[in-house]
């Protein structure tokens, strides 16, 4: 589920009221701004699903990633790991943070820049193997991995990340991460750099991971159609807030938000007689909305009260999904 | 009149490596005519030679990139220019041929401000005094939505879509009769790329040019073209109006790359292109879809199909009926 009302032993992954601060400088005054505010989700153990957090770019993704795998620290709120929250001592100890890295494993954005071109690619697999899972047959380990994703060890071996597809590598980044044995994968924007008709072979390799072996997905995307198709629960982010989050087929078949809306209607449709109407959203400027009191989304939006500019919104419960919106009182 | 037209044309890179020639055959017999007026899509896998077409459109040919084979010629005004007539090409750059660049956000030059990049581009096409541009170029970008704030912004300042929403200003200003867009809206979201869709739409129909518009996502298409290329490892395999390429597609790869779009209306299971796209340097022999293609046939194998003409649309594949039914 989106909320952290299970106990914390069940938990794998989550964050609790996590909020993320940046300072921007200009000449001698700073600036900060939430990159976000307020986040909390779970995933349990033992029952793997795949969530998937969307938003438009500098909504606050890949940040929320980023704290996940540690990589970043948050401001204020924690991070819930495997029944327990992290602390600074616990992300100091060696100990603890190969627990947690065997436990979660992040799949990047462009394949191209996660490998190094002078590098042959099953060095990559190899030295994962050999740290991660001591003491077995490093071919075989391998192997079996990539066998997961559709390939196998003498297709690679030895080449280099240039002789490959975007594809491919892709896939490889997700073997290299199922040699850990992970139960959370972190995939940020998986597929934004290969091609339409290989984004289907890369979603459908996260369900499979999922219905086989019980691996839970954090599916990071601003595409809703995939989210759509793969996904069991969902939040979308604007401007580093949740503004609507809940199961995907009550949240995409019934969105609530007019952020969510807009975004809907957004989604081309492989249908010429359904072409979009002329009416024109326009962006802001992202550092403008950051920094606004009130809702975060009231510039651009069409069912705009005159109280959201002055008071920002809480969240509210409608059915199974939460709003951030007064349009729900 | 057609705006261009090409005609068999064949262009390669050729690679010469420690005395061994690479050719990598991009565009491969090539034949299409570019209507006024239109919006033209040009869809396909990334590697099938979109941008490599694109280029020869836009008649930025360099080497390792030659036209081996075949015809092409813009109609201006009444008047024919071939290709390699580069002096009376340059002239028509920019002010009737306009050529967005895949990643074209980054074009612009980090350290000025978008005012002066505006002055760089046009100082060699307008006559007239700083003041008097800046006004029209206010002007005009206020048109296409963007505040006069913009003009004095450095490019860090602005999000993507409004980068990219200057560099269509910027390509559109002087009202250039031809503009080629290579992916638009790639590294775009959803909401941006919309609006970017719609803002082309909008130029497009107040200025009446012809738009060439090439991404590999069928949807985008879908919502803003009136006719779309298919492309497949350096030929065009089917040629239709977006309606009829939608309601009922020919050519098995047609077929293909609509079945594997996610939407939102349906759940039922995604089939995405089984294998790898050929890599051009040595294509497969006969059809170049045949190791991918679920209805391929024996003579596939060797034989290489033609396009041929069906009422108003061309498609290259043996199993289709003389009568433009599909016999698989």
């Amino acid at each position: 589920m989106t909320e952290v009302n299970v106990s914390i032993e069940n938990v794998i992954l989550g964050l609790d009221s996590v909020s993320k601060r940046f300072v921007v400088r200009k000449g001698w005054i700073k600036n900060r701004f939430n990159a976000i505010h307020d986040i909390s989700f779970a995933l349990q153990k033992n029952k793997p699903e795949i969530l998937a957090i969307v938003g438009e770019s500098g909504s606050g993704k890949s940040t929320i990633a980023k704290i996940l795998l540690e990589l970043e620290t948050p401001t204020t709120g924690r991070v819930i790991h495997d029944g327990r929250y992290q602390t600074k001592k616990s992300r100091r100890e060696r100990k603890n943070r190969l627990l947690f890295r065997s436990d979660v494993q992040p799949i990047f954005q462009d394949p191209f820049g996660t490998f190094n071109p002078l590098k042959p690619i099953d060095g990559y697999l190899r030295e994962t193997a050999a740290s991660f899972r001591v003491g077995e047959p490093t071919d075989e380990v391998m192997d079996s991995a990539l066998h997961k994703v559709g390939l196998s060890l003498s297709e690679i071996q030895g080449r280099y990340p240039g002789e490959l597809s975007g594809g491919q590598l892709q896939r490889i980044s997700i073997a290299r991460a199922l040699i850990v044995q992970p139960s959370v994968l972190v995939a940020d924007e998986p597929h934004s750099m290969v091609d339409a008709s290989l984004t289907v072979s890369i979603v459908n390799l996260f369900k499979s991971l999922k219905e086989t072996m019980g691996i839970s997905v954090v599916y990071i995307t601003h595409n809703l159609a995939t989210a759509q198709y793969i996904s069991d629960n969902i939040i979308v982010l604007h401007r580093g807030e949740t503004v609507e989050c809940g199961p995907i087929e009550d949240v995409l078949t019934q969105p609530r938000h007019p952020y969510t809306q807009d975004l809907i209607a957004s989604i081309p449709k492989p249908d010429p007689s359904q072409k979009w109407d002329d009416k024109v959203v326009d962006d802001q400027m992202e550092e403008t909305e950051y920094t606004m009191k009130g809702c975060k989304y009231a510039n651009r939006c069409s069912k705009v009260m005159e109280r959201c500019r002055r008071q920002d919104p809480d969240k509210r419960t409608v059915d199974r999904v939460q709003v951030k919106c007064f349009l729900y009182d | 009149m057609n705006v261009v037209s090409l005609e068999g044309l064949k262009a390669h890179y050729i690679n010469e490596l420690y005395g061994a020639i690479k050719t990598t055959r991009a565009v491969d017999n090539v034949s299409l005519d570019i209507r006024p007026n239109e919006i033209l899509g040009i869809a396909g896998e990334s590697g099938c030679g979109k941008t490599t077409l694109l280029k020869i459109l836009s008649s930025t040919i360099k080497p390792p990139l030659k036209i081996v084979q075949g015809k092409a010629a813009f109609h201006f005004d009444g008047k024919e220019i071939e290709f390699g007539d580069e002096a009376k090409l340059d002239e028509h750059r920019w002010r009737t041929i306009a050529y967005i660049p895949q990643g074209s956000m980054h074009v612009l030059n980090p350290v000025r401000k978008i005012r002066h990049t505006f002055h760089d581009f046009l100082e060699h096409h307008v006559d007239i005094d700083r003041k008097e541009l800046d006004r029209r170029i206010t002007d005009y970008l206020q048109q296409l939505g963007l505040s006069a704030k913009v003009l004095n912004s450095y490019p860090h300042e602005l999000s993507g879509g409004m980068k990219q929403r200057v560099i269509i200003g910027l390509a559109t200003y002087l009202r250039p009769k031809l503009i080629l867009c290579d992916e638009p809206t790639t590294a775009l979201d959803v909401m941006v790329q919309r609006n970017i869709v719609q803002l082309l739409r909008r130029i497009q129909k107040e200025q009446g040019n012809t738009i060439v518009l090439v991404s590999h996502d069928l949807a985008l298409h879908a919502n803003i073209t009136d006719r779309i290329a298919i492309m497949y490892a350096g030929k065009l395999v089917e040629i239709a109006s977006t309606k009829q390429i939608f309601d009922r597609p020919l050519h098995p790869y047609t077929r293909l790359l609509i079945n594997s779009l996610p939407s939102l209306d349906g759940t039922n299971e995604l089939t995405g292109l089984s294998g790898q796209p050929p890599v051009l340097s040595d294509p497969p022999p006969g059809c170049r879809l045949h190791p991918r293609c679920p209805y391929v046939e024996t003579r596939c194998r060797t034989e290489e199909p033609p396009l041929r003409t069906f009422g108003d649309r061309t498609a290259a594949c043996f199993r289709i009926s003389d009568g433009g039914e599909c016999e698989y």
